[in-house]
């Protein structure tokens, strides 16, 4: 037992304690040390209750810190790994997580964000627009986006906590290998398939309805598409043809 | 009008509150989630379920990345849902595409409004005052007071997240209630006009996130989608 941790060495601590703590990471963001108060709070499960030392290693965790919220669990796993194998000092901690909160949020949002995230909400619709009317249908499709996306989501968790937890400080060569690079390669190409087909079906159903109901897809693409070139806000490309319908239908 | 829907408005908003910035975030403030949820809970889950299909796809282009200032389009879209679906027993059902464009319509502008709060929020959550009481719980290695207060403000989150839902919530009923009694009966013309254009809208919002570097794949997509649709 080192510097106030309450683990022997090489004893995994508490993981599942820490993985429950990490659902909180963001709930104290500030714009003083960002997720700095969630991450403590994440860490303290492997402090000691009532050791007075403990205090000088708590302090030095309570610094800046900022990456994606599920990313975190590979800084997690690793701060806990280097503080068993000696107490780094606090200029070192800091050291290491911005070293780590770049990549770390780089790939989370590009994968998360990025592409999962609009994947599970295409496949959402895709359920929607083929069997629409049907009375289990909603439920289909939202238990279908819940099951897409926090499959990945909650493994990536616990995957990143228990592999931050192995690596240690050698945490950022996980990020090149699978199934990092895996996730990196094959959910674009999944989200664009799954873009094409709702693409494809909403069209199609379209049609089915009103003649006139893909050129009304279309023109609204396009206008988005302006509003994108010229970095008009959502709110704003939402809101404009929203009030010019409105107006037009109640003065014509 | 005295039937207003304040309880589940409090608790999906505080939900949606918590779940898309502050904690969980396992998805379900998403429109396609909160919306028909809120929907079942006020009686009418088709109305909401309509709300979350069309409003998903809108909010989907802009990353909540680091420090970035983004529209709260799941607290905009749960609050035009609870419109919706409140005021759809006022519209005919040639009507619901007006209803649907005057929800979203506030439900735009409560996105726009609550990207303020969550920035708001967070500027007060920087103010020394709370952060030296953090600080001192640290320093003095009391745990058990930091874990309680951190937790406090995992409910505090959860509560602007419910307020936020509800304020805006009843200004939509507020505003909504003069104007429709005052709508030309020509308003209906729009019907189904105002979902396939924020289908639109929203489909290119994940297109410009993708970008057309696999268009073939898009294309391909497409042929298979329409094949499906037929099949179905």
């Amino acid at each position: 037992m080192e510097n106030g941790l309450n683990m022997n060495s090489r004893q995994c601590p508490p993981l599942f304690r820490h993985f429950i703590r990490l659902f909180f990471l963001q709930a104290l963001w500030n714009y003083r040390n960002l997720q700095g108060t969630g991450f403590l709070f994440a860490l303290i499960p492997c402090f000691y209750k009532d050791k007075k030392d403990s205090t000088s290693d708590l302090v030095k965790y309570h610094g800046f810190f900022n990456t994606h919220p599920y990313m975190a669990s590979l800084a997690l796993g690793a701060t806990l790994r280097r503080e068993i194998e000696g107490s780094p000092d606090a200029k070192s901690i800091q050291e290491f997580h911005c070293r780590l909160a770049g990549p770390l949020g780089l790939i989370g949002d590009t994968i998360f964000w990025g592409t999962l995230k609009p994947n599970a909400a295409l496949l959402s619709l895709l359920i929607a627009f083929l069997w629409y009317g049907d009375s289990v249908t909603p439920l289909i499709a939202v238990t279908g986006f819940l099951f897409v996306f926090n499959v990945p989501h909650l493994w990536m968790r616990w995957w990143g906590l228990t592999k931050g937890w192995q690596l240690g400080d050698r945490v950022l060569s996980a990020l090149g290998k699978p199934p990092i690079t895996t996730l990196k390669r094959w959910f674009p190409i999944e989200g664009a398939i799954l873009l094409g087909l709702v693409l494809g079906v909403i069209l199609a159903n379209g049609i089915s309805q009103f003649w006139y109901a893909p050129t009304i897809v279309i023109a609204g693409g396009l206008w988005a598409w302006v509003g994108s070139k010229f970095h008009l806000s959502v709110p704003v490309v939402t809101a404009i043809p929203l009030v010019i319908l409105l107006i037009a239908a109640s003065c014509i | 009008m005295t039937d207003f829907p304040l309880l589940p408005i409090l608790v999906m908003g505080a939900i949606v509150g918590l779940d898309s910035t502050a904690a969980f975030q396992i998805m379900v403030s998403q429109p396609v989630v909160a919306c028909p949820v809120l929907g079942w809970m006020m009686g009418d889950p088709v109305m909401g379920w309509m709300v979350g299909i069309t409003t998903q796809l809108l909010w989907m282009g802009k990353l909540p990345i680091g420090a970035a200032t983004f529209p709260d389009g799941s607290m905009g879209s749960l609050v035009a849902a609870g419109l919706a679906v409140h005021f759809r027993k006022w519209f005919a059902l040639d009507g619901v595409g007006a209803l649907l464009a005057l929800s979203v319509l506030w439900g735009v502008v409560v996105a726009w409004v609550g990207g303020w709060v969550i920035v708001a929020q967070r500027k007060l959550q920087s103010r020394n005052v709370g952060m030296e009481w953090f600080d001192k719980q640290v320093h003095d290695g009391n745990l058990h007071r930091y874990s309680q207060g951190y937790l406090l403000v995992v409910a505090w989150n959860g509560f602007i997240g419910g307020c936020t839902a509800l304020i805006f919530f009843l200004i939509g009923c507020g505003t909504l209630q003069l104007l429709i009694p005052i709508l030309p009966e020509s308003i209906h013309r729009i019907g189904f006009v105002v979902p396939y254009l924020l289908l639109g809208i929203g489909l290119t919002q994940i297109l410009v996130l993708y970008g057309f570097r696999r268009w073939w794949l898009i294309l391909g997509g497409g042929a298979a989608g329409v094949l499906l649709w037929r099949m179905v």
